[in-house]
């Protein structure tokens, strides 16, 4: 039974632990390929230029416009960068768990959780769709095997990265592509 | 919509009680063994670092059961190239989303229905039979954005802590009267103290300390399953995961009309799938009219998208063979 327990305590320590581990956040920001990377006042390279960036200069990605991120420079200016011309650049902030930042949300329910857990065991899954019999789910054994499984195969940076390089490649590719004729 | 740098600073916010909870888990790790870690580490926090420990350490137990009663009831795709790829589609998206510094995993379900779950924790399951709906890695990374968005925004998380006991009550007799009829079901029932039971029993103790709770999350189990089926979430929720999902696969660098393409499929061959849909989802007009409104605010007309065609169909080339009905 310790042993039982220890195994527990080590899976679900190292769950939590895992997500600060070496995968961080790449949303937040973005850095120049070359430098002289215009900064738009709108998305679209035909808008005033603001200012330009240096090579490896990170700025605050926001969201995507077009073939553009919109950003927030180091000092405030908000404009666009054509994604062509940036990287992702992880986030040196991203070594924290969500699910503990969400933790501070406000308006949650009162309580010691116990009851939410229970009810939750199965309660949590949306997908796309259901299928006529997925209620039988809930008489089958769980596959904790199978979970810890998933658990113990995180993807490698490496990997990740190497999918963006290829992303951008292919978008690269279709960007310098000439354009079809109209009605072609 | 979300700005990014606000998200930042909520996360800057948090670093010093996340920091030093960690750093003391890791430290009595080292110094005092598993056993007495979780005790000196729970000792060392503060009230409000409990909470937040304790409703993240919850989410993971409630995401792994759940994750493993769906992988359980359909199986699970071995293949580690298919495996891996989809994992690794699912991460590239996961980091461009709002949400980058959770964990995601994800899994293959052996079963044809187009379908995927997502689980508290950070545990996402897909069918084969959503991977042979997508045409494209695009239409894959959209449909794994959408199932990111509902872990990132904890939406299930949050719509079950909201549940009243008496719904699960409820939901529990209505279930076992329904097995108590059909013979299929009540044969296939599992006892609540056979040794899953008991596996489940043994983490709860040990989660909570309370002996027992284990069983109860093995009833509440079945009483959540029938709820969830006949309820859904809010399609709000819905709307909410198909647009931030597609917002994701877009930043990372992916054609916008993909998700748009892989649900129009869906509609267009499996008129079934779309009325099952349709009980716990908006209907796929709505959904679609919702997302050419993300498209239109992002300017999606003038995105050049990737669609990884070539990994997508090298991969396509070791789906397993459909099993037979």
């Amino acid at each position: 039974m310790a042993g039982m327990l220890r195994f527990f305590c080590l899976v679900v320590t190292a769950t939590i632990l895992m997500p600060i581990g070496s995968r961080s956040a790449r949303a937040a920001h973005v850095e120049a390929k070359k430098d002289g990377v215009e900064v738009y006042a709108d998305a679209t390279n035909k808008s005033q230029v603001l200012t330009t960036l240096k090579s490896g200069e990170a700025v605050v990605a926001t969201e995507r416009k077009g073939m553009f991120w919109a950003i927030k420079t180091a000092d405030g200016k908000d404009g666009y960068v054509s994604v062509l011309v940036v990287k992702h650049k992880p986030d040196s902030d991203g070594t924290i768990a969500n699910a503990i930042k969400a933790a501070s949300k406000e308006g949650r329910p009162e309580g010691d959780g116990s009851d939410a857990r229970a009810r939750s065991a199965v309660m949590g899954v949306r997908g796309l769709a259901e299928d006529d019999n997925m209620a039988n789910a809930s008489n089958v054994r769980p596959n904790l095997r199978a979970v810890y499984r998933m658990e113990d195969k995180p993807v490698a940076d490496r990997k990740i990265d190497e999918l963006g390089q290829s992303v951008l490649k292919e978008i690269a590719g279709k960007a310098s592509a000439p354009t079809p004729a109209p009605g072609k | 919509m979300m700005i990014l740098d606000s998200h930042v600073r909520r996360r800057r916010n948090m670093l010093i009680c996340t920091a030093s909870l960690m750093a003391a888990a890791a430290c009595t790790m080292k110094t005092h063994g598993t056993d007495s870690a979780e005790k000196a580490a729970e000792q060392s926090m503060t009230p409000e670092q409990r909470a937040i420990f304790e409703d993240y350490r919850m989410e993971v137990e409630v995401g792994r059961n759940m994750a493993g009663r769906l992988l359980g009831y359909y199986g699970v795709v071995e293949d580690p190239k298919l495996v891996g790829y989809v994992n690794q589609i699912g991460s590239y998206v996961a980091s461009y989303g709002d949400y980058p510094e959770r964990r995601y995993m994800f899994a293959v379900l052996k079963h044809e229905s187009v379908n995927a779950f997502a689980c508290p924790g950070g545990y996402i399951l897909v069918t084969m039979g959503a991977l042979r709906n997508a045409n494209s890695e695009a239409e894959l990374a959209a449909v794994l954005g959408h199932e990111v968005a509902h872990v990132g925004k904890r939406h299930m998380y949050d719509a079950l802590k909201k549940m009243k006991q008496k719904d699960i009550d409820e939901a529990s007799a209505k279930k076992r009267a329904a097995i108590d009829k059909d013979p299929y079901l009540k044969m296939r029932q599992r006892p609540e103290t056979d040794s899953a039971s008991a596996a489940g029993s043994r983490l709860a103790t040990y989660l909570t300390g309370k002996a027992g709770v284990g069983l109860s999350i093995m009833a509440a189990a079945a009483a959540g399953m029938q709820m969830i089926t006949e309820k859904g979430l809010d399609k709000d929720l819905e709307y909410e995961a198909d647009q931030e999902g597609v917002k994701y696969a877009i930043r990372a660098g992916y054609e916008p009309r993909a998700m748009m393409a892989f649900l129009k499929r869906l509609e267009d061959h499996s008129a079934k799938k779309v009325k099952n849909l349709e009980k716990t989802h908006p209907p796929m007009k709505e959904r679609r009219d919702q997302l050419a409104k993300v498209l239109l605010s992002l300017k999606a007309e003038d995105i050049i998208g990737a669609d990884g065609q070539e990994r997508f169909k090298k991969v396509k080339a070791i789906f397993p063979v459909p099993e037979a009905g």
